[in-house]
């Protein structure tokens, strides 16, 4: 089964980047972008279900990660945010609220490129998802 | 330098782990701990270990002696101070009842336990590199 990767974000540069990465990385999944928050929403209780969702932070992160994981359901979907905020406090927000990881976001396609594949490796060829039934 | 603390009772898994961290010319510190009571007197600087330094990363193994990895993980993730550390669970178990309890409790990833010792380097690998190079959890850990 192809995974499917939601990508939380509302430039549509960044999207295409990060589709560019993907792609040159040889993932084979779905991307399932969503650029605002209630497309987010639906496309999260889309099937098939996102196996791993990228989040702009920027995006309401915190109110829709917050969200998310009182949803018990998404308890076992890997949830990375991404941001150009690096503040302790920020961060620590967002791992209180539970992200599973933060990501900075990179300006340059190659810091993306080694970012994406850092990801795709861990996440997709190492730990053990749960997929949602 | 970055800080693992491996929370492991196996004497035989701590000697590979070690193995395969020198193998990928790991230059940080491995610190061992071998049950979930100690684990959490580490984190919380108690004790012996009121000197040591915050790890980066927990890798914690769930069958431990005295307070099972479970705990330790839900004591970790209610705790204002420790739980913005990462903690990777590792074990043998496969149990859907099993990975979903770790990521419930708010584990930041699960791992399975490879069986083949070039597959544990290539899993530590890909460890070392998101969650040293590219996880921003270490810029938080001056928060307590």
């Amino acid at each position: 089964m192809k995974a499917t990767l939601l990508l939380i974000e509302d430039s549509d540069t960044d999207i295409k980047l990060m589709k560019q990465a993907l792609t040159q990385l040889k993932f084979e999944g779905e991307i399932r972008p969503a650029s605002d928050p209630q497309a987010a929403r639906e496309a999260l209780q889309t099937r098939p279900y996102p196996d791993l969702v990228l989040l702009n932070w920027r995006l309401e992160g915190r109110e829709l990660l917050e969200e998310f994981r009182q949803d018990s359901e998404l308890a076992t979907t890997p949830i990375l945010v991404l941001t150009t905020q690096c503040s302790p406090d920020a961060l620590a927000l967002a791992y209180s609220l539970g992200a599973n990881a933060c990501l900075h976001k990179p300006v340059d396609y190659e810091t993306l490129l080694l970012l994406v594949k850092a990801l795709l490796d861990f996440w997709f060829g190492s730990a053990t998802r749960l997929p949602r039934a | 330098m970055p800080d693992i603390l491996l929370v492991e009772d196996s004497v035989v898994d701590v000697e590979i782990m070690r193995e395969a961290l020198t193998d990928l010319d790991f230059k940080g510190n491995l610190h061992v701990v071998e049950d979930g009571e100690v684990a959490l007197q580490f984190l919380r600087k108690e004790e012996n270990f009121q000197s040591v330094t915050r790890p980066d990363i927990v890798l914690l193994d769930l069958n431990l002696p005295k307070v099972n990895g479970q705990e330790v993980l839900q004591s970790v993730k209610a705790d204002f101070g420790l739980k913005t550390i990462p903690v990777l669970v590792l074990s043998t178990s496969c149990s859907h009842f099993d990975v979903k309890a770790a990521y419930s409790l708010g584990a930041n990833s699960y791992l399975q336990k490879p069986s083949r010792y070039n597959e544990l380097v290539l899993m530590l690998n890909r460890v070392l590199t998101f969650w040293l190079k590219h996880d921003l959890s270490r810029k938080v850990s001056g928060l307590s």
